[in-house]
């Protein structure tokens, strides 16, 4: 393979990658797929691809939020206000519906104004899953939830959704997590290989596209990645980045990251190696393995409790894995569950000798300079 | 200036406002001589407690005590200087800010008298919003004390998950409270069969 066609996969995802929606859109129409929007973080794609739709990821616009201004106050965080804005601009009418996993008191509120004030009256769906996830009634309530979601798709799409179809979809998506996990080992492994920049790329274009179409170029990247001449790189900090909660985390922090003399080796991004890090089993009840890879996720989230496990535990066996010597925390701003978890995870790391910087992102404010400075400052003192 | 005087001195202040002032002071007062007590973050089943004859407060009511007084910052700043991030509920904010402070042996030093409460010996959070999950996970981490979480489903379509939901409450109430925050209330001394009748009075009442 050459390093033309190398280029040219990394080009493709970065255009699938531009324009989500859009991208979703005209899969959809290519495919005669139904497209349904899932927002919120975890939502088991698996039951809508079982239907026959297309499951697509809803993530924040790139470009500055006006519209939901008028509806929504400012010190909600980017990605309730941006779903606001989006569903006020109709960019989600050419969806079947739209799916929203409560998962934090503003997504819980802003999928009721969502559904109220859009101007295309899609179906906006509600999902609400137990904060606290690993008390027996909460396990059982999860099962009962995926069975409701369950139903709610069939009548949705007019079909049955039998147990070998979901069977099948959910072995679909763990192909698609399988690759995306494979080539996170093979960038731990060869630091530098690929930037982060490209691979947020590929993990947001795993969530607008087919999961099919994914895995086979994610296979074909692999490919072509274990062809090319990599030397080692020398004289950079390796670095584990985390966080940025249901959104796509902040390419100019990536950037400002790989550019001051670090290399990101392993991640714990929502858009990133969290979406795609959890294998749901194939055997047995479909719907009880959906319910069970919910609740047994690989790395706790902030907006749970899980009392057997503690994040900053997990971020230090990251960085342990993947022979980092830093940690970059994203926090999206006015993102609560993160605040109140970030407390917690910086007194962990602390105590494993992790150094942490976090970086709070915010969704219309430009800065750019200010992370590269913070950056640099924290890597030149490492 | 001497207009501005006059116009200030002829406020009318509310008298229910000190009569209140009075009430808080004396319950607060009463937790502090309690055995034991409860740190409530949310709405939390209070019936249960005062059947355990324990002691409880809600930590928003206690923020909002301080704010009341305008004596909020220091709690603040000392939350935020450990990492808090700034646009957290400024209620959550201050008691965690407070119990940072307890903790690290400042409380004589930092809180005035008059606003100092026991450390907790449980922690009750129900999220009502799910920030006070997170509120009380942070008390948990601060203090070392038994907790128990209370999950209420948000209601948006009241029609398709009524009943389900209220079976979950129960569900949790029945078994949760029985197997888990039960024992740490044992643990303390209490008689558990109080509380299972003051429990089951509640249920039997709210839920059927």
């Amino acid at each position: 393979m050459t390093e033309a066609r190398y280029q040219d996969i990394l080009h493709q995802f970065e255009a699938l990658a531009k324009d989500p929606l859009q991208t979703a859109k005209e899969r959809g129409a290519a495919l005669g797929k139904e497209v349904i929007g899932c927002a919120g973080m975890y939502f088991p794609e698996e039951i809508l691809h079982a239907a026959g739709a297309l499951p697509t990821v809803v993530l924040q616009q790139n470009y500055p939020i006006s519209a939901a201004n008028a509806h929504v106050q400012s010190f909600m965080c980017g990605y309730v206000r941006s779903l606001m804005d989006q569903a006020i601009e109709k960019k989600f009418s050419f969806m079947k519906a739209l799916f929203i996993k409560d998962c934090c008191h503003e997504i819980r509120m802003i999928g009721d104004l969502v559904r109220f004030k859009q101007a295309d009256k899609i179906r906006v769906e509600m999902s609400f899953f137990p904060v606290t996830i690993k008390k027996p009634e909460s396990q059982k309530y999860i099962h009962e939830e995926i069975l409701s979601l369950i139903r709610r798709t069939e009548e949705l799409m007019g079909v049955t959704i039998s147990r070998e179809a979901l069977a099948s979809s959910i072995k679909v998506y763990n192909e698609a997590r399988r690759r995306m996990m494979e080539l996170y080992a093979l960038r731990r492994n060869n630091p530098g290989i690929i930037s982060a920049v490209d691979l947020s790329n590929i993990a947001v274009a795993g969530m607008c596209i087919p999961k099919e179409e994914h895995s086979a170029m994610v296979a074909e990247l692999i490919e072509a990645l274990r062809e090319k001449d990599m030397e080692p790189i020398k004289g950079k900090t390796p670095v584990v980045v985390t966080g940025s909660l249901c959104e796509v985390c902040d390419r100019d922090l990536l950037s400002a990251i790989e550019k001051s003399g670090g290399v990101i080796v392993d991640d714990d991004l929502y858009v990133g190696a969290r979406y795609y890090n959890t294998l749901v089993s194939e055997t047995g009840d479909p719907a009880a393995a959906l319910a069970e890879a919910y609740i047994n996720r690989v790395g706790p989230c902030p907006t749970q409790h899980d009392p057997d496990n503690r994040l900053g535990d997990y971020i230090a066996g990251i960085v342990k894995n993947s022979g980092a010597k830093a940690v970059v925390t994203a926090v999206i701003k006015f993102c609560e569950a993160h605040y109140f978890s970030n407390l917690a995870d910086q007194a962990d790391l602390e105590k494993a000798g992790i150094p942490q910087l976090t970086v709070y992102l915010d969704h219309d404010a430009s800065l750019k300079g200010q992370i590269e400075t913070r950056v640099q400052s924290f890597l030149e003192n490492l | 200036m001497e207009e501005k005087k006059a116009k200030e001195s002829k406020v009318n202040r509310i008298q229910s406002t000190a009569l209140i002032s009075g009430i808080m002071d004396r319950f607060y007062e009463d937790a502090r001589k309690s055995k034991y007590v409860c740190w409530c973050v949310g709405a939390c089943p209070y019936e249960i407690l005062n059947g355990a004859g324990i002691a409880r407060f809600q930590t928003e009511n206690l923020a909002s005590r301080i704010s009341s007084r305008q004596e909020q910052v220091p709690y603040i700043e000392y939350a935020e200087a450990h990492g808090l991030g700034s646009e957290v509920c400024s209620y959550a904010k201050i008691n965690i800010g407070q119990a940072l402070m307890m903790v690290e042996g400042r409380e004589e030093e930092l809180i005035p008298e008059r606003l100092r409460v026991k450390r907790p010996d449980m922690v009750i959070a129900l999220n009502t919003c799910p920030t006070m999950i997170q509120w009380a996970k942070a008390l948990v981490d601060i203090f070392h004390v038994p907790y128990y979480f209370i999950d209420a489903p948000f209601f948006h379509d009241e029609e398709k998950g009524w009943d389900r939901n209220i079976a979950y409450v129960k569900e949790q109430l029945l078994d949760g409270v029985t197997d888990e925050w039960i024992k740490s209330v044992d643990s303390l001394g209490y008689d558990g069969k109080a509380i299972i009748a003051e429990r089951d009075a509640l249920l039997a009442k709210y839920a059927g």
